[in-house]
This record gives C-alpha cells, structure tokens and sequence, in this order.
C-alpha cells in the first residue's frame, strides 16, 4: 500500500465521497472474485460485494495503518462478511439449495465428457475444482481460497483468519487433500 | 518421521513436501512410501494439480455498473459533534443569515417591542405586589404581633 493509498484512505475518512469512489474501484474486482469463489454465484457475489463495502466504509475508522497492509485488513472484513452472511444464509436453510444447485450445473457440464483427458481443458477442470472447493467446509475452503486461489501467504491468512499459522497449515493440507480426493472420484 | 510411514502420515505432510519445507530425513522417508504406494502417488498428482489449476484461476470481471452502485449506495458519512457545531457557527457568520437575523429582531421590536415588554413589566409588577401584601397579611395576622399591638393599646390608654 503506497502513500496514495494511505492519502486516499485519509481522504475517505474525511467524507471526501470521490475518494470512496477510487477506493471501490481499486478494489472492487478483487473482492467481487473473493465472494464468487466462496459461493459460486455471480449474482449472490455482486451483493456480497457491495454489503462487504458498506461494511468496509463504516469500519474504515478503524484500520491502523501500522498494524497491517490495506489490502489484508479489507480481507480480513471481506471474510468476516462473507462468514456472517452465509452464517444468516445456513439459519434460513437456503444455503445448501443454493450451493448444490450450482454444483450440480457444474457437475452436469463434466458429466458430458467420458474420458477424463478430453474433459481438461482449463474453464473445465477451474469448474470442477471450484465446485468442489465450494463442498468442502467453510473452515477449510475460506484458507484454501486466500493461499491457492488469493496466493496470501500464511502469516497473512494468519491475520484474516485470526487463528494460529499451525492451523491455518493443517487445513491448508486437509483441504487440498479433501479436495484431490473429491476430483479423483469425479475423474 | 519412520521409514514404515502410512498413508495417513504421508497425507498429513504432503503441502509441507510440495512447498519443500520438510527435513531432509522426512522428505526421504515420504519418497520411499511414495514409491510403494500408488494411491498416494496419485494423490500426490490430485494435489499438484488443485494448486495449478488454483494459480490459475479465471478471474472474473465484476458487471460494470457494481462500483457504481455501491459508491451510490454508500451512505454520506456522519459528521461530529464538534463539526456540527462549527458548520453551525459558521452558518451564523455568513452575512445572508446575519442579515436575516437583524431584520428579525427590527421587525419583532417594531411590531410588539412596546406592549410585549408592557406585559412583561406588568406581570413583573404584579407578581411583586402579590407578593408584598400577602406578606403583610401574614404579619398582622399572626397572634404575637396581635398581642403584642393589644399590650401597646392598652398602654397607650392607661398612660
């Protein structure tokens, strides 16, 4: 995070509603990506995106430039988000529909290929893996998705996550263990 | 790490491998179940390309109206007191509402300065005058100042 940024954060904090505005669109793909991989859905990712934000606007006050980069601090709120809106989701018992629904558009997509070989071109074999990444559980999909997916490195997921680095690398293990297993059986 | 490592062991170390972050000892020692067990091998293989395919991983293009929205929707902030206050002040000074204010207090005086500050005397006076009589009454109601003007009456006539 330059000085820039530091000045543009400055600037938001003072009301200054144009530097809001680079702020979202810096940042906002990132983020739009970060809740699509979680959930699969473009259109759930596009409200997720703009609650995460709100959410980001009205905490801005407390990020502390010396405790940590921008870009981890605004993760670390991404994730809180994303966690509290499916927490909601799973209580109303829409989550799994939702989920499902997707993977078994995706798994349909696969289905049609015989050979495994045929099937690997890349958009397909993404497809697979991301509906699979989106059945594991949210513990060990929320770290795979900032190490494989974000490339954070584990102090950094340390800092989002708010859970030892020890933890943070059996997940990480069991997750993409989890996730080799589940693609093998597909195959 | 022993040499007769199982597959859950081989499992639980596999990121450290891939990452070459195991001790030498241990590295050797899951090379060795790794060539006699074909089912870790290819999970192995699974994990490699879960990584690869993860590096890789489409980035999608949000829809164009998103920042859009979310900066429409971004409520304005909220100011402090202290700034309310100052936004106030300021107010005050500027010359339309000094303005304003003036002829205010010019029109409010012309129209009912005289009776308004009448009535409020009156009322003053009033309340004060109530006050002082009923004061007396007290006085010269109360027994020992009756007895007291009795004794001197009676004074006065023997005298």
């Amino acid at each position: 995070m330059g000085t820039t940024d530091a000045e543009l954060l400055a600037r938001c904090r003072n009301g200054e509603h144009a530097a809001w505005d680079m702020v979202v669109r810096q940042h906002h793909q990132r983020i739009y990506n970060l809740a699509y991989r979680y959930n699969g859905r473009f259109d759930e990712a596009e409200d997720l995106t703009q609650e995460i934000f709100l959410k980001i606007y009205r905490t801005l006050h407390t990020y502390n430039s010396d405790l940590g980069a921008f870009e981890t601090w605004m993760m670390r709120v991404s994730r809180n988000c994303i966690i509290d809106h499916y927490r909601k989701l799973k209580t109303e018992r829409r989550q799994t529909d939702s989920l499902e629904g997707e993977h078994e558009q995706v798994a349909e997509v696969g289905n049609r290929f015989s050979n495994p070989a045929d099937m690997l071109d890349h958009r397909e074999l993404s497809e697979r893996v991301h509906a699979a990444l989106i059945r594991l559980s949210g513990d060990l999909r929320e770290v795979l998705i900032l190490r494989d997916l974000e490339g954070f490195a584990y102090e950094e997921i340390v800092e989002i996550v708010q859970v030892p680095i020890g933890t943070v690398k059996s997940r990480i293990n069991r997750g993409r263990v989890e996730l080799a297993k589940m693609l093998k059986r597909e195959f | 790490m022993s040499n007769n490592l199982k597959c859950t062991d081989f499992e639980e170390n596999l990121s450290d491998y891939i990452d070459q972050s195991l001790s030498e000892n241990d590295r050797i020692a899951l090379e060795t179940h790794l060539h006699s067990c074909p089912t870790c091998s290819e999970l192995l293989s699974g994990m490699k390309l879960v990584m690869a395919v993860g590096r890789d991983f489409p980035i999608h293009t949000p829809p164009a109206w998103l920042a859009t929205r979310i900066v429409a929707n971004t409520p304005p902030p909220r100011a402090s007191i202290r700034k309310r206050l100052a936004a106030f002040a300021q107010s005050l000074l500027e010359p339309r509402t000094a303005l304003a204010i003036f002829t205010a207090a010019i029109v409010m005086g012309w129209i009912g300065g005289g009776s308004v500050r009448g009535a409020v005397m009156d009322r003053a006076e009033g309340v004060v005058s109530c006050a002082y009589d009923h004061a007396i009454r007290t006085y010269y109601r109360s027994p020992v100042i009756i007895e007291i003007h009795s004794r001197f009456d009676q004074l006065m006539e023997n005298s």
